[in-house]
């Protein structure tokens, strides 16, 4: 079962939005912080915790470029993609009701 | 082979000191950001990386300072709870001395000085329970008594009944074991364990 701390900020939804948009892919740190316009400083604390609720899993990739380190790749584990798909709607839904009822977003 | 242009080793330079920031749990997401600089295609990219980075690696820091339970390492603990009680445990040390001098019973001074500096031994004693992981918690009766004894003994030493301090004095007798004892009741509560982050015991 998916415990839920409190609902993710705006940052987290959109790197949840673009890891769930190809939940299969690894992704790249680099990658990602290009996809969501988040700067490494945002982006790897979210990472870290959503690792740390068991949300993402990881692997090391061997660089195809010589004398270059592995490089860190990541995915939503079968969790997270539960996770990231009911809060996404939960999103879409809340951004719905505030449009309905002329609250702002 | 590759020239490293400063602007890079800048970089590198930066990340590096990003992992060594972070919490050491999250050691290998240091190494993730360090092993994606290498990766990226420009100078200016690399260095606006290592930068956000760094920012992001004192966030996690602070944010991990500022959830912090009062629970350091062995080695720290054991050394605060050395300053914060031996003076006293000296003091009752010295007083047990000298009512060993006087014979059975003790004057009323050196009676008032055993019960006041007895919070010495007895923060040293619980220290140690902790330091050794024999007890999980401080039940709430253990809590009152050790509570109780230092009401008593920075009551009768702070207020000058018994020793005329200097201000030294008052730091060694009162100011520190009063913060030793707060900790270790603070530790009693939350049940004694200690940072599981920090290094383990010997």
């Amino acid at each position: 079962m998916i415990t839920r701390e409190r609902r993710p900020s705006a940052q987290t939804l959109r790197l949840l939005a673009t890891l769930a948009a190809q939940p299969r892919a690894w992704r790249h740190g680099y990658e990602l912080g290009k996809e969501t316009g988040l700067k490494a400083g945002t982006l790897y604390p979210i990472l870290m915790r959503l690792a740390e609720r068991g949300l993402l899993e990881s692997r090391w990739e061997e660089s195809p470029l010589p004398a270059r380190p592995a490089r860190h790749a990541c995915r939503l584990s079968a969790r997270g993609l539960v996770f990231a798909r009911t809060e996404l709607s939960e999103a879409v839904q809340t951004e719905e009701a505030e449009a309905h009822s002329g609250a702002p977003a | 082979m590759t020239r490293v242009t400063p602007a890079r080793r800048l970089a590198r330079v930066m990340v590096r000191h990003a992992t060594h920031v972070l919490p050491p749990v999250q050691a290998a997401w240091g190494r993730a950001m360090a092993g994606e600089t290498e990766h990226l295609p420009s100078d200016r990219a690399a260095l606006g990386w290592a930068l956000s980075c760094l920012a992001g690696a004192y966030t996690m820091r602070i944010s991990t300072l500022t959830t912090s339970d009062l629970r350091p390492s062995r080695p720290v603990l054991a050394l605060e709870m050395l300053a914060c009680f031996t003076w006293l445990a000296w003091l009752f040390a010295s007083a047990v001395r000298q009512w060993i001098g006087q014979g059975p019973v003790p004057d009323a001074t050196i009676a008032g000085l055993l019960l006041a500096s007895l919070l010495g031994p007895v923060g040293l004693g619980a220290a140690l329970v902790f330091l050794t992981g024999r007890v999980a918690a401080l039940g709430p009766g253990a809590r009152i008594a050790l509570a109780a004894l230092a009401a008593v003994a920075l009551g009768t030493l702070g207020s000058g009944l018994l020793l005329s301090l200097a201000w030294r004095d008052y730091v060694l007798c009162v100011a520190l074991p009063l913060a030793g004892t707060l900790h270790l009741l603070e530790l009693g509560r939350a049940g004694g364990r200690l940072n599981p982050d920090a290094a383990p015991a010997a």
